[in-house]
């Protein structure tokens, strides 16, 4: 993950007066989405994936985390198995199914948690900066001079394994760069002059944060969010992967692919199959984030 | 300065963390005596524990600025002791790694550039853009079950084999599958960089006179564009040596390479925590001064930049 995704030039959109110019707004911001043929590739994987993670429990074929230990390392297409079974004669496929829950849910959610927190930080550090600013990012460089792997790792060893820890370390690993994002949009936007126009017309910093500059921030965010979903996947795999994220025997791709590893020249497809699965996710959202990217910035949308 | 400041944060961080740590270490010391109160509070009292936390946080700053690290949880051994070992392993493998970053990465993304949307600019460019999304570990995997078990022509674990005279040897093609697998990430930012700023630079209008002017194109690459973009380059570099060293950990969990990302990883598991945080400060600390680096290598390299520093 590099620091090079900051756009800071969406010029800012005249919030609409009517319903009809917003959907109007909507509308090109979606056409110009979807001229993208990558970017809809990666919306259609994504939805697929998550319909897949929602009804897991209907559609796969076997039971995720108990095995029949006849069938043990089946290769694919074997015994009924249409992707072969693990060490523990447990489908592989069902694992998949059910391991996109644990991705989806580790990508989204500390995303969308470190999302809500940095915009009220961000847009505070960067509308007043001062001490207030300079205080808040400041203690946020801290966070991002850190090699996030590390950091998660420091927070996991201290407050222990699970699946709530993990995403605990991920919004902290997200959190500096997102307020970054924000706090640089919003500095910018404080001196341009539709936000002195609203404090000349007597409009409360409050209603100018919430109508004014809000608004503006919330594009770049939205597109960055969704680019990072994709590297946190792959962190979050790799916690599992090392033992220390998600526990076993919950199916987790991370987790799959630390359980084939041992069975690497004999039964490949154990671990390698999770992986491919983690790749196609991560380049789906980064997909998503580039058409995102296109379709919010006005200057694209023109026709 | 911002370096600094940014160092003394992160070994606060670390320090909160360890106060953050359920348990008392003096109890866990003691073992069978902790039900002795007295016992405790004489432990604790050894061990500064009794004192505020400011002062606590003084102390262990202070043991670490003169490398003392505490003591291992685990094995009666300072935690320096554990570490100097290792790190010289992790530093045979960062320069592995980093060797291969340079010769695939740099000549990949001039190369690129020089064909812009030719053949291989867009096999080269969607092999990197899908690499880049790769997870480390499973990549390790792929590469150890490739070379390793179908082909059998490189070892997939461990630093050096003890039946093999030559020592040396035997470090450098163990070497090879863990840096590979290191590098990669670090390969494709480095090849995307190096391809966009040489687009750029193409473009200029030097360039344009250098044509003008006959220079044969070999020249005109390597002595014109490519030092223009060597301050770019240094300045990737030193950040991706940062992110070499924390991604080596899957590396050489995966590698059973005898490196401090291991040390830390094992420290994690068994709860090791004096192992584990100093070793994250060490790698934070080394990651802290890499950036560092890069930013007065950049601005050595770049007679603008240094104007405004």
């Amino acid at each position: 993950m590099n620091r090079t995704g900051v756009s800071s030039d969406s010029a800012p959109a005249t919030p609409s007066s009517t319903e009809t110019t917003r959907r109007g707004v909507a509308t090109q911001a979606w056409k110009a989405f979807a001229a993208e043929p990558l970017a809809v590739v990666g919306l259609v994987i994504v939805v697929l994936i998550s319909l897949t993670a929602i009804f897991a429990p209907w559609i796969s074929p076997a039971d995720p985390t108990a095995g029949v230990g006849a069938n043990r390392l089946l290769p694919p297409l074997e015994g009924g198995h249409l992707l072969g079974t693990d060490g523990q004669g447990r489908d592989v496929l069902t694992r998949l199914m059910w391991g996109a829950r644990m991705s989806l849910l580790i990508g989204i959610v500390p995303t969308a948690l470190a999302f809500i927190i940095s915009v009220p930080l961000g847009m505070i550090a960067g509308y007043f900066l001062g001490w207030i600013g300079e205080g808040i990012m400041r203690l946020l460089d801290v966070f991002l001079a850190f090699p996030m792997v590390l950091l998660g790792l420091a927070i996991v060893s201290v407050l222990g394994d699970g699946m709530v820890n993990v995403m605990l370390a991920i919004v902290i690993i997200e959190l500096p760069f997102m307020a970054r994002l924000v706090y640089t949009e919003t500095s910018l936007l404080r001196q341009k002059p539709f936000i002195t126009a609203a404090k000349v017309s007597g409009s409360s910093t409050t209603q100018i944060m919430i109508r004014d500059v809000l608004p503006n921030v919330m594009g770049a965010l939205i597109v960055y969010s969704t680019t990072i979903v994709g590297g946190m996947i792959v962190i979050g795999a790799g916690f599992s992967f090392l033992g220390i994220g998600i526990q076993p025997p919950t199916a987790d791709w991370g987790i799959m692919t630390a359980d084939g590893a041992a069975v690497l020249d004999t039964s490949p497809h154990i671990s390698l199959l999770p992986g491919i699965a983690i790749i196609i996710v991560a380049l789906a959202f980064a997909w998503i984030g580039d058409g995102l990217r296109l379709a919010v910035d006005p200057k694209k949308r023109v026709n | 300065m911002l370096a600094l400041f940014t160092l003394w944060g992160v070994s606060l961080l670390i320090f909160i963390l360890f106060q953050a740590l359920p348990g008392d270490a003096a109890i866990s010391l003691l073992g069978s005596q902790a039900g002795n109160p007295e016992a405790v509070a004489r432990m604790r009292s050894y061990l500064g524990l009794d004192r505020p936390a400011y002062i606590q946080y003084f102390v262990w700053l202070g043991g670490i600025l003169q490398g003392d690290f505490g003591q291992s949880a685990r094995f009666d051994q300072p935690v320096a002791l554990l570490m100097l070992d290792k790190a010289l392993n992790s530093v045979i493998l960062l320069v592995g790694s980093a060797v291969i970053m340079f010769s695939v990465g740099i000549p990949l993304g001039v190369i690129a550039a020089l064909r812009e949307q030719g053949l291989f600019d867009r096999i080269g460019m969607a092999v990197v853009i899908v690499l880049g999304m790769v997870p480390v570990f499973w990549f390790g995997l792929v590469l150890v079950y490739i070379f390793a078990l179908l082909l059998d022509v490189l070892p997939a674990s461990r630093m050096y084999s003890f039946h093999e005279s030559n020592r040396t040897m035997s470090v450098l093609i163990h070497l090879i599958l863990p840096a590979f697998t290191t590098a990669t990430i670090s390969t494709t930012i480095l090849a995307r960089v190096i391809r966009s700023s040489m687009l750029e630079t193409l473009e200029a209008p030097f360039m344009q006179a250098l044509i003008a002017r006959g220079i044969p194109a070999r020249t005109r690459i390597w002595r014109h564009a490519f030092r223009n973009i060597l301050p770019i380059t240094v300045n990737v570099t030193g950040l991706q040596i940062g992110w070499l060293f924390s991604g080596a950990i899957f590396t050489e969990v995966i590698f059973s390479w005898p490196g401090i990302g291991r040390l830390i990883f094992d420290a994690v598991s068994a709860r090791d925590i004096p192992v584990a945080l100093g070793g994250i400060l060490v790698v934070g600390a080394v990651f802290v001064l890499a950036n560092l680096t890069a930013d007065v290598a950049t601005a050595v390299l770049d007679p603008r930049r240094r104007e405004k520093m």
